[in-house]
């Protein structure tokens, strides 16, 4: 009854994935006050007190997520860490790995 | 815009029937020989750079044998012609020309429309005829719905008195042809100077085509990269990995430059590199007027406009923060109406995502300047997640200038400095 995974593409590319397991506990369902700001396309699913998709995977692919990353920050901050978003960037990895100095947030100093 | 290379643009006119010289690309030198086998000397060897003037400066090379082309491969390949990397090298036929002309079409701004641009006299000095000589560059502004007749374009060469009445029809043929080409490919400009009269007809010994950067996305057959403007070199990888982001989702944008990619140019000044970023190119150019005479220089220029989502700023800070060498971030919005709390999201993921360890907190100087429609939101955004108390962050709202920034940014570097021993 928890409604397992969540997850569904964005226009950008990349996915937001919801472990809803951890959603009935939550007092605050920060991501779904949030996203109803932006009329994203969170809302609650009453009967299981856990976020649903207000349509489909579909329209949340087409721009029905606006991506302003509100979910995720604020189930950081004050839900259970439910939310993830993965934003890939193409051929960011091999940059990286053909660098020939560590970029500045890998050094310490 | 995206400016192709001579082989590129010379491929785009043989598609739409406009002849060139029989040639190949070549990358590596021995592959040169195989190619002037095929060719047949006497032959031309044209550095392959996004720059005009080649031949003045050596870039060019007409060679006669075997000897010679190992000669002109060896001077050429990997060296700098006119400052550019040479990675790639034209080997074509060389032809005995009879006359060169100019032929090319443009966007005129102060008719809104494309113009056509024929002068008889064409070759290394056009710009020099086009300064002396006016009368003798012809042009004609096309009407975009009606397009070109071949009888508009025999009217523009007619005054080409050294021309048969057979010339000047293959010459109006051909301007006809790249007319359509620059429709076709959403082009800027499309240029082929000389366009050479030899003993076999009309041939395009040099051909310029720059497509425009706005439509690169529907010319997926040139399999071109999506990178802002840059001037005559090459884009960046990471300039080509900011242009894909951008044209992902058109919902707001993302202009991104690499000013000093190698930060060859701070360092000989004995300037500080940091990464930057701004909302509005005009209080970009403000804070890097406040910026640089206290001797620090941005590596890179970055625009993020016209209401971006969350997920671009996010990408585009991961790509600001992993230029090598930057010892420090600035970001300045100016007095915006777009919505700043989802631009500050996208800054927090990145920052949280890029320093874990910290909770977001940067170890480089870095000030945050928020002004405009919810600013409010996004320093509370910045407060809540813990940025705004890292050692080396400050943040400013709506009173603060670009001055404010500047100095803040200066003196947060000098602690830094002290603090962490770092040398400028």
């Amino acid at each position: 009854m928890t409604g397992g995974i969540l997850e569904f593409p964005v226009l950008s590319g990349g996915t937001v994935a919801i472990d809803r397991t951890k959603c009935p506990t939550c007092a605050s369902k920060a991501c779904l006050e949030v996203c109803s700001e932006q009329d994203g396309p969170l809302v609650l699913d009453a009967a299981r007190d856990i976020p649903r998709l207000r349509a489909s995977a579909d329209e949340a692919r087409e721009g029905g997520c606006v991506e302003c990353l509100g979910c995720e920050l604020a189930c950081d901050l004050t839900g259970h860490q439910a939310v993830t978003i993965t934003l890939p960037i193409v051929g960011f990895d091999d940059y990286l790995g053909a660098l020939a100095e560590p970029v500045v947030y890998e050094r310490e100093w | 815009m995206a400016r192709l290379l001579e082989y590129q643009a010379k491929e785009i006119l043989r598609r739409f029937g406009i002849p060139t010289p029989d040639g190949t690309v070549i990358r590596t030198g021995h592959e040169a020989e195989d190619v002037a086998s095929a060719t047949g000397y006497p032959a031309m060897v044209k550095a392959q750079i996004r720059s005009g003037k080649r031949g003045k400066s050596g870039g060019i090379r007409v060679v006669a044998d075997d000897a010679e082309l190992k000669t002109a491969v060896s001077d050429l390949m990997g060296r700098t012609v006119r400052g550019l990397a040479v990675d790639a090298l034209l080997i074509e036929q060389s032809l005995d020309v009879i006359q060169e002309m100019y032929v090319g079409v443009t966007a005129d701004p102060t008719s809104r429309s494309p113009v056509l641009i024929f002068c008889a006299d064409g070759g290394v000095d056009i710009e020099e005829t086009a300064r002396v000589n006016p009368e003798a560059i012809c042009k004609l502004q096309v009407d975009v719905l009606r397009g070109v007749y071949a009888h508009d374009a025999l009217n523009l060469v007619r005054g080409a008195d050294n021309l048969t009445s057979r010339q000047k029809l293959g010459l109006a043929n051909i301007l006809c042809r790249l007319y359509e080409a620059y429709r076709k490919h959403d082009c800027k400009l499309v240029e082929v100077n000389p366009l050479a009269l030899t003993e076999a007809g009309l041939v395009a010994l040099d051909a310029r085509v720059d497509i425009d950067g706005d439509a690169l996305e529907r010319q997926d057959e040139l399999d071109l990269d999506s990178a802002e403007e840059a001037g005559s070199r090459s884009s960046t990888v990471l300039e080509a990995m900011a242009g894909t982001i951008d044209e992902r989702d058109h919902r707001g944008t993302v202009h991104f430059v690499q000013i000093d990619p190698d930060l060859s140019y701070a360092r000989e000044r004995g300037l500080i590199p940091f990464g930057f970023d701004c909302v509005g190119a005009g209080a970009s150019l403000t804070t890097m007027d406040e910026l640089v005479p206290l001797g620090f220089y941005p590596v890179n220029f970055c625009d993020t406009s016209g209401n971006p989502v969350g997920s671009k700023l996010y990408r585009i800070t991961k790509l600001i923060f992993s230029q090598p060498g930057i010892q420090g971030y600035v970001f300045v919005s100016c007095i915006s109406s777009q919505q700043l709390d989802n631009t500050a999201r996208g800054i927090v993921k990145a920052l949280k995502e890029l320093y874990p360890e910290s909770s977001g907190q940067p170890n480089i100087p870095t000030v945050l300047c928020f002004r405009g429609a919810w600013d409010e939101d996004a320093l509370s955004l910045l407060r809540d997640h813990g940025i705004s108390d890292g050692r080396w962050v400050r943040v400013l709202g709506r009173d603060a200038t670009e001055r404010d920034a500047a100095d803040a940014f200066c003196a947060l570097h000098n602690e830094w400095r002290c603090e962490t021993g770092r040398a400028i």
